[in-house]
Parts: C-alpha cells; sequence; structure tokens
C-alpha cells in the first residue's frame, strides 16, 4: 500500500518476467519477497538522489522485487536516516548514509551513531579537490600553499557551513597543507560555485565533480584532487600525493540496514548491490552521470567510516560544534 | 547586427526543429498538464513530481526531458496562481502577492478575469523572455555572474520595502510584521556557523519552518476559519460571477502593467539563485506606487493580479539562463533537470550552448510552445474552475483541509510539517483578529535567512566594512531604489501625522 | 494608514482596544525570543555569531510591540466588534482540530480513515452536514484523492489500516 504507481507498474512487470516468484511461492522463505524501500535522506533532484535512483533502477533487475527510491529529506539528512534505523529490521528499509552523518552524530542527539546502523554496501566516493578562480595565478598545490604560507588567513576559501562536507574538507587541507585559511560558508555547492567565478572568494574545496565543467571551459582551474588516484573526469588534473602532499578528503555514499537486520538478509542485499554496483552497464552509466563507483561490501563500508571518524572528531571539537556523544 | 539578427534567426529554427517534434510536442503537453495538475493541489512539491518522473527521463532523449520538465514548471507556477485565486491558497511564494487582489476579484464575481488575465499575462512575459534569451541570453549570464554577497544584500531589501509598500493597513503593523517574518525564518540550522537557533531538539525544526506549511497555514486555513466565524457558520459570501472574460477595462489597465512585470522579472530574473518571489512583490509594489488610484489595491485590481503574474513568469523563465549556463539550480524542478541532464552525461555549465546547440534552443523554443499550450489548456478551464466557487462552502472548506493536509504532508513525508501547518492557521486567525496582514510576514520569513546569510558573508569578506554595500555599484543602485521606494511611501504618513490627521 | 477601518470614539472597556492587544502580542513575542535565544552567541559585526540577527529582531519586535500598543492606547481605537466572544472559537477549534485528526489517523490508520477523521471534525465547525451527504462526501473525497495521489502521482501513501493492507 506505500508503493508509487510507476513502481507498482514495474513491479508487474518483473512479477510476469521473474520465475521465482510463480504464485505459490509467495510465502516461501525467499528473502526478499516483497518491494525493497531505499530511503534518501535528502531532496530530490541532487546528486545523492541521482546515484540512488539509477542504483535503485539497476538493483531491481537484480533483486526480484522492486526497489524503491523515498525522500526523506530534513536536518542534514538525519530525519531519513533516523526513520530506518527505528523501523522494523527486516531488510525491507534501507537508507543511504554520507559522510555528513559522522557531523551529526555530534552535533544533532537525534542523529544515529555508526553502531545503530548496518552498512550494507559502499558505493563510491565524490573526491575533494581544490579549485581556484584563474585570476589568482597559482598553477599548482605548491604555489598556492607557499602563498596561503606566507600570508596566513588571507585566502578566502568557499565551503558548506561548519559540518558539511566542503567545510570539513576545508579543515582536512588545512591541519594536512599546514596553512589557514578564511572560510566562508555558503548554503551548498552551486552558491560556493558562483562565488568563486564572482571573485567573492579565491578557492574552493567542494567535489570534484560539482566543478568539473566550469574547468572544462577554462573558467575555473582545479590545482589538484585530494584522492589516491585520479578522477576520470579530469584525467589531466594531478592529485595532491603526486604534488607532495599526500591528503585525502572525499564524500561517500553508503547504503545501511537498521541494526539487527537477520545476517542471512544482510547477506543477500550485500551480495545483490555488489552485483548490481559492479556490472559493467551500470559503472559506464554512473561514470557518465560523474559518480566514480568503487563497490565494497558493509566491512568496507565500516572501515571508512572509522577512519573519516578518527581524522574529523579533532576538528568538530575544535569548531565548538561537538554538542553530543563527546568522546572522553 | 544584421549577423545578430541571422543567427538569432537561425538559432531560434534550430530551436523549433527540435521543441516541434511530434515525440517533443506531445512531452511538453503531458509535461503541462501534470504540471497544472500538480500546481493546482496545494503544497504537492517536486517529491511527487520526481517520484513519478525520474524513472521516465531514464529512458527519454535528454531533450525530450528537459522539455517535459520544463512544461511541469510551467504548468505549476500557472497553477499556484489558480489557487492563489481562487482559494486563497499560494501554491508558490511568488503567488502570494497574487492572493491579494486575484482573491478579491474572486470575492466580487470577477473569479474569471482573474484568471484569464493571470494567464495573458504570463503568456505574453514568456513571449517576451523567450526573445530576450534567444537574442542576448549568454551575454545576461555574464553579467549575472558579478553579482557578490553585498548585491544580493541590496536585493533582498529591495524585496523588503516591496513587503512594505504592498502593505494595507498601518505601516507599525506592517513593519512589526515583517520583522516577525524575519525572525521566523531564522528558526534552524545557523548556514555561517552550523549552530542550531529556536530548535528546541526538534528534528522537524533543523532545517526551519517550510514556506508550504507556513503559506497554507496563514492564508488558506486562516482564511477558512475566518470565513466561517464572520458568517456564524454558513461560510464565504460570494458575489455571483457576472461574466467569465476580462472587459475591455479590464484589458486597459492590466496590459501595461502586464509589461512592467514582465520587464522588472527579466531583469531580476537572471540573478543565480535568485527566486521569482522577488521580482513579483516588486511588480506589484511598482503598480500600486505609481497608480493614480491605489486605493483600489488589495479590493481587486486587476492591475495586481496582471504585473506580479508577468514578473513571476518572466523570470521563472529567465532563471533556466543560470541554471543551464552556470549549472546554478535557483529551485528544486531545475536541480532535477539537472539531475535528468547529468543521467545522460550532459552536465550543464559554459560550454553547453556550443557543445549542444539542438538542447539549449530546442529548451529556449519548448519555453515559448510550453506558455502558448498552457493558455490553450487553461483559458477553457477556467469555466470549469470558477464552477468550483459554486460548490457550497461546507462541501468544499473539508475538502481544502484535506487537500493541504495531503500536499503538506507529501512535502518531506513528514507529519510534524502538517502539525506546523495547523499551528500556523490558528496564528493566522488570531493575527487577522488584530488587524495584521499575512502577507509581509510571509515576505519576510522567505527573505529574512537568505538577507541574513548574505549580509554576514558580506561582513565576513569585507571584514566589517559597512562601506562596501555603496561602493559596490550594483549594490548602491539597487539601495537607491530601495531608498526611494520607502521614502515614497513613508512621505504621504508623515505628512498626514504632521497636518494633525493620525497616520497610521 | 487606513484610519478610516476604525470608527471614531473612544471604547468603553480597556479589554476591546484591539491596537493595545496587539502590541502586547508582539512585545511578549520578542520578550520570549530574547529569552529563550539567550544562549545563542552575538558575535562581532565582522564575525556576527548566530545569535546576532535573532536578537535584533527579537529587540525590534518588543519596539513595535510598545509602538504599537502605544498608539493604540493614545488613539483608543475601538473594534467596531469586541475582540474576544467565546462562542465564536467554534471555526478556530474544529478547522485545527480536523488537520490533527487527518495527520494523527494517516500513518496507523491509513488514507481513507484520516479523511472521515477529518471531514467529521471539520463538520463541527461549520454549518453541520447531515449524515448521508457527509459519508457520501468522505466516498467521494477518498476516491478522487486515492485516484489523483495514489494512483495518478504514485505518492507513497497508506490507504488501509496497517493491519488490514
Amino acid at each position: 500500500m506505500r508503493i508509487p504507481a510507476p513502481a507498482l507498474k514495474l513491479a508487474a512487470i518483473c512479477l510476469a518476467l521473474s520465475p521465482l516468484v510463480a504464485p505459490g511461492a509467495a510465502q516461501a522463505q525467499a528473502f526478499p519477497s516483497q518491494p525493497i524501500q531505499l530511503v534518501v535522506p535528502w531532496p530530490p533532484g541532487g546528486g545523492s538522489d541521482t546515484a540512488m535512483r539509477m542504483t535503485a533502477d539497476a538493483a531491481t533487475k537484480r533483486m526480484g522485487v522492486p526497489v524503491v527510491v523515498l525522500n526523506k529529506p530534513g536536518a542534514g539528512g538525519t530525519v531519513g536516516i533516523k526513520e530506518v534505523m527505528s523501523s522494523k529490521p527486516d531488510g525491507y528499509m534501507l537508507a543511504m548514509i554520507a559522510t555528513g552523518a559522522i557531523f551529526a552524530q555530534y552535533n544533532n542527539p537525534n542523529a544515529n551513531a555508526l553502531d545503530e546502523m548496518e552498512p550494507v554496501v559502499f558505493f563510491g566516493d565524490d573526491p575533494s579537490a581544490i579549485t581556484i578562480n584563474p585570476k589568482l595565478g597559482f598553477k599548482n598545490l605548491k604555489e598556492l600553499v607557499d602563498y596561503a604560507k606566507a600570508n596566513p588567513g588571507k585566502l578566502k576559501n568557499g565551503n558548506d557551513q561548519p559540518g558539511g562536507s566542503s567545510h570539513v574538507a576545508a579543515s582536512v587541507f588545512e591541519k594536512g597543507l599546514g596553512i589557514r585559511l578564511t572560510k566562508v560558508p555558503y548554503a551548498g555547492f552551486a552558491p560556493t560555485v558562483q562565488a568563486l567565478l564572482s571573485g567573492e572568494v579565491d578557492m574552493a574545496s567542494i567535489a570534484l565533480p560539482d566543478v568539473i565543467e566550469q574547468h572544462a571551459a577554462g573558467k575555473l582551474r582545479i590545482l589538484g584532487v585530494s584522492a589516491k588516484a585520479r578522477h576520470f573526469k579530469a584525467p589531466e588534473v594531478p592529485t595532491f600525493e603526486e604534488q607532495g602532499f599526500p591528503v585525502i578528503s572525499g564524500l561517500w555514499r553508503v547504503i545501511a540496514a537498521p541494526k539487527g537486520t537477520p545476517a542471512d538478509r544482510l547477506k543477500v542485499l550485500e551480495a545483490k548491490f555488489l552485483e548490481t554496483l559492479s556490472d559493467k552497464e551500470f559503472q559506464d552509466r554512473a561514470r557518465a552521470a560523474g559518480f566514480l563507483v568503487t563497490p565494497g561490501g558493509g566491512a568496507v563500508a565500516k572501515k571508512r567510516w572509522a577512519e573519516d571518524d578518527a581524522a574529523m572528531y579533532p576538528v568538530f571539537l575544535e569548531a565548538g560544534l561537538v554538542k553530543t556523544r563527546q568522546k572522553k | 547586427m544584421e549577423a545578430l539578427a541571422a543567427s538569432l534567426g537561425a538559432n531560434i529554427a534550430l530551436g523549433f526543429s527540435v521543441a516541434l517534434s511530434p515525440t517533443n510536442v506531445a512531452l511538453c503537453l503531458a509535461g503541462c498538464v501534470l504540471g497544472t495538475l500538480i500546481g493546482v493541489l496545494p503544497g504537492i512539491g517536486p517529491s511527487a513530481t520526481v517520484a513519478m518522473l525520474m524513472p521516465v527521463t531514464f529512458y527519454l532523449s535528454p531533450v525530450g526531458a528537459l522539455i517535459m520538465l520544463a512544461g511541469v514548471f510551467y504548468g505549476s507556477q500557472y497553477g499556484g496562481s489558480t489557487t492563489a485565486i481562487l482559494v486563497n491558497l499560494p501554491g508558490e511564494s511568488s503567488s502570494i502577492v497574487t492572493t491579494l487582489d486575484g482573491h478579491a476579484m474572486a470575492k466580487e464575481g470577477r473569479a474569471g478575469a482573474a484568471l484569464a488575465v493571470a494567464a495573458l499575462a504570463s503568456l505574453f512575459a514568456g513571449t517576451v523572455t523567450t526573445l530576450a534569451i534567444a537574442a542576448a541570453g549568454p551575454p545576461i549570464a555574464k553579467f549575472a555572474l558579478l553579482f557578490q554577497s553585498p548585491d544580493y544584500v541590496a536585493v533582498m531589501v529591495l524585496g523588503l520595502v516591496a513587503a512594505v509598500v504592498l502593505a494595507q493597513g498601518s505601516l507599525p503593523k506592517a513593519l512589526a510584521m515583517i520583522v516577525l517574518g524575519v525572525f521566523l525564518g531564522l528558526v534552524g540550522t545557523d548556514v555561517t556557523t552550523g549552530m542550531q537557533r529556536y530548535t528546541f531538539g526538534v528534528n522537524a525544526l533543523f532545517d526551519g519552518i517550510g514556506f508550504v506549511p507556513v503559506a497554507m497555514g496563514l492564508f488558506g486555513i486562516a482564511e477558512i476559519m475566518h470565513n466561517l466565524e464572520a458568517t456564524q457558520g454558513k461560510g464565504r459570501v460570494m458575489r455571483p460571477m457576472d461574466r467569465l472574460w476580462p472587459s475591455r477595462e479590464d484589458f486597459r489597465r492590466a496590459a501595461p502593467a502586464a509589461g512592467r512585470g514582465t520587464a522588472m522579472g527579466l531583469g531580476l530574473g537572471i540573478l543565480p539563485g535568485s527566486t521569482t518571489d522577488i521580482p513579483a512583490y516588486a511588480a506589484y509594489s511598482v503598480e500600486k506606487r505609481i497608480s493614480s488610484e491605489p486605493w483600489r489595491f488589495g479590493k481587486g485590481a486587476v492591475e495586481g493580479v496582471a504585473a506580479p503574474e508577468a514578473a513571476n513568469n518572466a523570470s521563472a523563465q529567465a532563471g533556466f539562463i543560470p541554471m543551464l549556463s552556470l549549472g546554478i539550480p535557483p529551485n528544486a524542478i531545475m536541480a532535477m533537470m539537472i539531475g535528468a541532464m547529468m543521467i545522460h552525461g550532459i552536465a550543464p555549465g559554459p560550454q553547453i550552448i556550443d557543445k549542444q546547440p539542438a538542447l539549449f534552443w530546442g529548451l529556449v523554443a519548448s519555453m515559448w510552445l510550453g506558455n502558448a499550450v498552457l493558455v490553450v489548456l487553461n483559458l477553457p478551464l477556467i469555466w470549469l474552475w470558477v464552477r468550483l466557487l459554486t460548490i457550497p462552502y461546507r462541501v468544499l472548506f473539508p475538502s481544502i483541509i484535506v487537500f493541504c493536509c495531503i500536499g503538506c504532508y507529501s512535502l518531506k513525508n513528514n507529519p510534524a510539517d502538517v502539525v506546523i501547518m495547523a499551528l500556523f492557521g490558528v496564528i493566522g486567525y488570531g493575527l487577522k483578529k488584530l488587524r495584521f496582514e499575512p502577507a509581509p510576514l510571509v515576505i519576510g520569513f522567505i527573505l529574512g535567512p537568505m538577507l541574513e546569510e548574505n549580509f554576514r558573508r558580506a561582513m565576513l569578506v569585507s571584514g566589517g566594512e559597512l562601506s562596501v554595500f555603496v561602493t559596490r555599484p550594483i549594490s548602491a543602485v539597487f539601495l537607491a531604489v530601495s531608498a526611494a521606494l520607502l521614502f515614497a511611501v513613508l512621505m504621504p504618513a508623515v505628512r498626514r501625522a504632521r497636518s494633525g490627521e493620525v497616520a497610521g | 494608514m487606513s484610519s478610516g477601518a476604525y470608527p471614531a470614539g473612544r471604547p468603553t472597556r480597556l479589554i476591546d482596544n484591539r491596537d493595545l492587544w496587539a502590541g502586547a502580542v508582539l512585545a511578549a513575542t520578542g520578550l520570549a525570543a530574547l529569552i529563550l535565544g539567550r544562549d545563542l552567541t552575538v558575535g562581532t559585526p565582522a564575525e556576527m555569531g548566530e545569535g546576532f540577527v535573532p536578537r535584533a529582531m527579537a529587540i525590534a519586535l518588543v519596539a513595535f510591540g510598545v509602538l504599537v500598543g502605544g498608539l493604540g492606547l493614545w488613539r483608543g481605537n475601538a473594534a467596531p466588534e469586541a475582540c474576544f466572544d467565546g462562542a465564536r472559537w467554534r471555526p478556530v477549534m474544529f478547522v485545527s482540530a480536523a488537520i490533527l485528526a487527518f495527520v494523527a489517523a494517516l500513518q496507523p490508520l491509513g488514507l481513507i480513515t484520516a479523511i472521515a477523521a477529518s471531514a467529521v471534525a471539520a463538520n463541527f465547525a461549520g454549518e453541520p452536514l447531515s449524515a448521508r451527504p457527509l459519508v457520501l462526501l468522505v466516498a467521494l473525497l477518498s476516491a478522487g484523492v486515492i485516484a489523483i495521489f495514489v494512483w495518478g502521482l504514485g505518492l507513497p501513501l497508506r490507504v488501509l489500516p496497517a493491519f488490514a493492507g
């Protein structure tokens, strides 16, 4: 009764095609046997929503049941995640979580911590980058770092509000590169790009896919990408490490189930989603849309969370943003 | 000049050759129908649209997907005005000012005229804007790039001054409502520091109070409460319809107003990240200021419908320029359009016009097509809409309540929004009893947070120098216009106070 | 500006002075905002804290409250009808009740129950319908809503109670 009409049509097609779900097999213990809801805790139309809708569309074919995306935005993603994590852990309610969830657990008493969820699959990263307005004249990361070291606080960096992914990236860059920036907050990547184009800020620490078009057109210049490898959309941009600064920062996406979901069901979900994300055709489509898909299981996702958590907590603490779950 | 005209002609021809393919016309029509439906159903937002259309856009050509989504966009804008006129429910933030005179006209039995004027003013604005975009779109986008935080502050100030002008009653009370609106808009997480303000640990308030629950409560629900109370439960008293079509006199008044509204919508709409509401408020205020009979405003002046409707349609369309050339979506439906393009591997950006001429010009042509389709679709529907007003009120109002509840709930699938709507219904009723107007409050509510954010950012970037607001030419011009407008409003009141009559 | 909205003459009772009440409500709202927001950081003009603008707005509300209330006292504008009339609270109460009934019923009991609950509550707000038209209204509304929102727009809404569907 909670399924959108197009999904119902899709379900009907799947049911007709799939020999597994023949009449009579309805009560079989096979999982999954009913539609799976994937809650995206962001509004429709954004990067996370697009990524998850593509995933759901492709996963529907593998699961044998419709995977339906439901947008539940609010409070930096915590509203939608909370609803899933407090639902019945039967494997039919999943949520997308992203880097921001690490911040939310310290700032919002209603947010879920990692030990309240069960990561199922790792989708991939949008790596952060340092992008400048070409008027600034720096040709590589080193020139920027030298200038910033000589003029602490002079460079104005465009980023999210404190706790947002590009604000975290800016803090990580400051620590890793040993520089100090004036962090100017904007509500999301779009106004940040606009401010960088207009010259209101000198540089920005937003994710690479968000500036790729301006970079290609020569309106902005990406000095380096803070990932392990170069990005397929801008292979000419070197990584930080190649330029002598081993700093890594990015926004990742993970699909998670509530704590207490039966292990055998988690296994099915993990296997099917991994299959979906590893599929050549899916990867091509995701790449065309600008997503770098690096599929990994629940363990990979947990490890990534733990690493980032350890790196970011001191940054949050310093900014006075830790309001709850304070570590000793 | 001639070369420009020739390339313009070639571009438009290319655009129409794309937009007029049978599939794309069908998609445009489907989008407009769906958009009108979404716009007329109060509150139903982009979530519902996306849920329905996103899977479809996977399988459509990028041009087709964009044309359909553009149809949805115009349709929903137009549908929002329909409910503003008929039942005082602004479907979009820009239709708040349409409720002022549009609903007043409906109460006088001129709902048909109001709806027709809204449709024709929108078509006029759409046609002019399409031509303007085709002729000057790319250079305009460059101009938009000059805007920085102080300039946005100045534009917001203009919007707030417009809110003062459009108030009908006491001036101190209107100012107080703007302040209250700004304050309510600040509830939620502060963009600059990430701190929470007045959220009391309630999750539903972390992102602030939503526009739709506030507008539905203050306008739609409060209006129902007031109607029932004022008539001892009988409901609204509507003058019977005398005519369906606007009179010659209506046309005479509306046409120049639509022209001025279009100009303002076009001028203000190209700002990246701008909304369609400031142009609508500004256009209304200008009409009221320059009118020789300003007292007619708020009581069913047809200019008060034509100008903001033209302005909001022109600016909605002009908003495509920053969206396409900068990849900056000003609203949810355009964010979805970017999503639809990305799925096909097309990223909007500075190179889109050169790289994807068929897509760009096809979309431009479909803008005009969408507007034309909407008018063709909606003029006959006016007859149907005005029938709605003949439904007995005791049947109509429970239905409005149910539709508002579902619309409000569906925004985020969150029951808390519906409770907030009920609360603002009661607040709106109380304000009405105390002779406060809801429109300045809602305008303050929308503009306040943007004003604060940009003001603080401007201060941060300039190191606390207030002078940036006058040394930057764009901001100086907007502030000067605001000051002149404010002066024009205050003067009569001050003069009256001096001459012994009480200013109110 | 439209002083013509009020008939001339002083009110007999202070409690009927509408602008006095309006000012009191504004001032009280401002004071509440100041008290509830006392922990927010104000900061400096160059680096404003999250409390700067809210506090400024709260102070402005108090000031406007005093101004509006003061003007009301000075002018003594009487309301044409009494401001608060006990018998008139029905529409406010029951329209609110209709909304709250809807939202309370929606998730556990489904759309149809929610519509019925809302329509019944709303029925007390105005001139009531008798039983038969009321049932008809609920049936028509349910059918329309399901057709438009559930089938047409594909909204994820529960139609029947949770235990039945």
